[in-house]
């Protein structure tokens, strides 16, 4: 029930100098932070953290949000100028956002990737301040078979829509599989495909993997032309910087945003409902967004230069911020690790959280709403502060930016975890990147799957133990029956689409 | 009209027997059924991809050829890159994150520089724009340093330097 006298209260706090502040400076840090590859924003924000034990609830809590959804937007940054995603929530945002920059259109994309990470933020923060109960409540019937289902789904979307070629599309899907079984085995502990090698006993880690995928391959492409044709190499920083001169007169129009309306819709409503379930988090939400959103959008460069690309990638990735409260405020169940922090946070200042906690910490959970939504309009800022420094970086000479991506790359790819062995898993993984470039498969389908593959195995599993082997167990619940025929709905529709454009010539 | 496999099927194919040894490889694996169902699933997509390109490269060959690199620079820059790049990181373990990184770049634009200055025939040229790559290296490496060791107080286990 709405509590008029403690939105009230709320909103002093909120709107007080010093909270807008620190709102401010955790956004700047978390900009700076989630643009440098490997430096995910749970780092800055668990350095923050302890500020919980003498800072007061809305200051602490303002730094936290701050950097959260402004690391969230600024792994897009580099993803745009450079190829290289600074978190991996914006790897899916690399095909379009970095074909863009090539063409002469980075500031657009830039643009288009901070608009967007904002309407999906600020969807998001709504569906959280106004239904967060009713979809709170509909989270835990999400049992073993729905799961399994709505992964299923996932996975289903990205190998049909990512690629013109499915057969590529199966073969990288397949390779993020394989990718993902290293490691121990979720559910009996076993080893699998380790090699004997006790570095790999955790599995393949995420960020080594993302950074070689997509970094390496540009660094070595790079490097190779200013090695090979140094007057080609030279030319690119002087091209780009006659770019950079042109940017100004083009920044994003109102009609090319409110063009992108699917990209921004889709994205906004994947991202909102991907982030509530706990476990799928923000990569899986821009890549299932940006896969479907290229069934319906109507641009020739979708997936190779397209601003509502951009749009659907980053609006999907932010869309998770405010979501990601749904599960924690209404039962208490952290879905991510960013989640886990903000549990942390809330619990240092006596906060228990739980079905109970909109009732008895109305006032403190207001605050929580409040600074989300304040976050939103501060995160903008900073982004249009920050977008021409990253705009000219990117318009520096050759020669000079990719030996410092790669210093970065190494840096962030070790900062990660402190395991030496990392850097290797980077560079093997940079060889693979490369060899999937050269062949033209598809990245996304390989990320996706690694991603899904341990969730889809855990749930798949527990439900054929839980039903003793009865496979009809998955199709059993109404919730399950429906994804199912989504699903197959979806992979008619896509075979249907590519029948007919065999037929017409030239499609 | 003829129908050719091109480089692109072949390598379909090769991936498909690649896949089918990998599978057959599953059924003397001490593991469990259980714990093979997704490692099946994964070679089995693998399989399916590389048939499906095989396939589809002989019905209608791609008019975008694949292209062995002929004079191998692409597959060496690709080694030399890689080995670089693992080099640096030992580097990186041993003697500190500003050590590395100034060492790293200088060594990277002193062959630039070198180069650049040799093939325009302006000698004379070298030193001047080296030093200001070498300050530019300097200045980048001891940002680094703040960013990465002041601020995000980055574990690095027995370096020499810093």
């Amino acid at each position: 029930m709405f509590d008029m006298a403690a939105m009230l209260e709320a909103f002093y706090v909120v709107f007080a100098l010093d909270t807008v502040l620190f709102i401010f400076i955790g956004v700047a840090i978390g900009v700076s932070v989630g643009a440098i590859p490997g430096l995910a924003h749970n780092l800055p924000m668990a350095l923050v953290l302890p500020m919980a034990f003498f800072l007061p609830f809305h200051q602490t809590m303002g730094l936290l949000v701050g950097t959260y959804k402004g690391g969230t937007y600024g792994g897009s940054i580099t993803a745009i100028s450079f190829g290289t995603p600074g978190t991996p929530g914006a790897a899916a945002t690399v095909a379009d956002g970095y074909a863009l920059t090539r063409k002469g259109k980075g500031v657009k994309a830039l643009l288009m990737g901070l608009y967007a990470s904002v309407t999906g933020d600020m969807f998001s923060d709504i569906v959280l301040i106004f239904v967060a109960v009713p979809i709170g409540l509909l989270a835990p019937r999400f049992g073993p078979a729905e799961l399994t289902a709505l992964y299923f789904l996932s996975l289903s979307l990205v190998v049909v829509f990512s690629t013109e070629d499915p057969g590529r599309g199966i073969l990288s899907a397949g390779m993020g599989f394989f990718l993902a079984s290293i490691g121990r085995d979720v559910i009996t502990g076993s080893l699998r495909f380790t090699f004997g090698m006790r570095q790999l006993e955790a599995g393949v880690p995420l960020v080594p993997l993302l950074m070689g995928l997509f970094a390496m391959p540009e660094i070595i492409n790079q490097i190779h032309t200013l090695l090979t044709k140094p007057e080609v190499a030279g030319r690119f920083g002087e091209k780009a910087q006659e770019i950079g001169k042109k940017v100004k007169e083009q920044g994003l129009s109102l009609k090319e945003f409110l063009g992108c309306w699917r990209g921004l819709a889709i994205g906004s409503v994947f991202g909102t409902f991907l982030g509530a379930l706990p476990g799928p988090g923000a990569t899986l939400a821009a890549y299932t967004a940006h896969s479907t959103t290229q069934r319906f959008s109507k641009d020739p460069d979708y997936g190779k230069g397209s601003l509502e690309g951009v749009a659907a990638a980053e609006a999907g990735n932010n869309a998770t911020c405010g979501a990601t409260f749904i599960p924690l405020l209404t039962f208490g169940i952290p879905g991510s690790s960013i989640a886990a922090l903000f549990m942390a946070a809330l619990m240092m200042e006596g906060i228990p959280l739980g079905p109970r906690v909109i009732v008895d910490h109305t006032s403190t959970i207001y605050i929580l709403f409040l600074l989300l939504l304040l976050a939103n309009p501060l995160n903008l800022l900073v982004g249009r502060l920050l977008i021409p420094v990253y705009s000219r970086l990117a318009s520096m000479p050759a020669h000079l930016v990719w030996p410092v991506i790669t210093v970065v790359l190494v840096l962030g790819t070790y900062a990660y975890s402190t395991r030496p062995f990392d850097i290797t898993i980077a560079i093997a993984a940079g060889v693979l990147g490369y060899f999937m470039s050269w062949y033209k498969l598809p990245v996304g389908p390989l990320i996706l799957a690694y991603l899904v593959a341990p969730l889809f195995e855990a749930s798949l599993r527990r439900g054929l133990i839980l039903s003793r082997g009865d496979w009809m167990y998955f199709v059993n619940s109404p919730i399950s029956q429906t994804i199912w025929a989504v699903t197959i709905i979806a992979v008619i529709f896509f075979l249907r689409g590519r029948k007919k454009a065999e037929i017409v010539p030239g499609k | 009209m003829t129908k050719r496999v091109t480089l692109n099927g072949m390598i379909g194919l090769v991936i498909t027997f690649i896949g089918l040894i990998l599978y057959i490889g599953t059924y003397q694996s001490p593991l469990r059924p259980n714990e093979l169902i997704q490692p099946r699933v994964a070679i089995g997509l693998m399989m399916v991809g590389g048939l499906w390109i095989f396939i589809t490269e002989i019905r209608t060959p791609s008019k975008e050829y694949m292209k062995l690199d002929k004079d191998w620079s692409l597959l060496l820059s690709l080694l030399g890159i890689s080995l670089v790049t693992f080099l640096y990181g030992q580097t990186l373990l041993r003697l500190g994150v500003a050590s590395s990184a100034f060492l790293f770049l200088v060594l990277w634009w002193l062959y630039i520089v070198y180069r650049d200055t040799q093939a325009a025939g302006t000698p004379s040229q070298f030193w001047t724009r080296f030093l200001k790559h070498v300050a530019l290296a300097a200045g980048l490496a001891g940002g680094m340093y703040l960013l990465f060791v002041t601020f995000l107080q980055l574990y690095l286990p027995g370096i020499l330097l810093f």
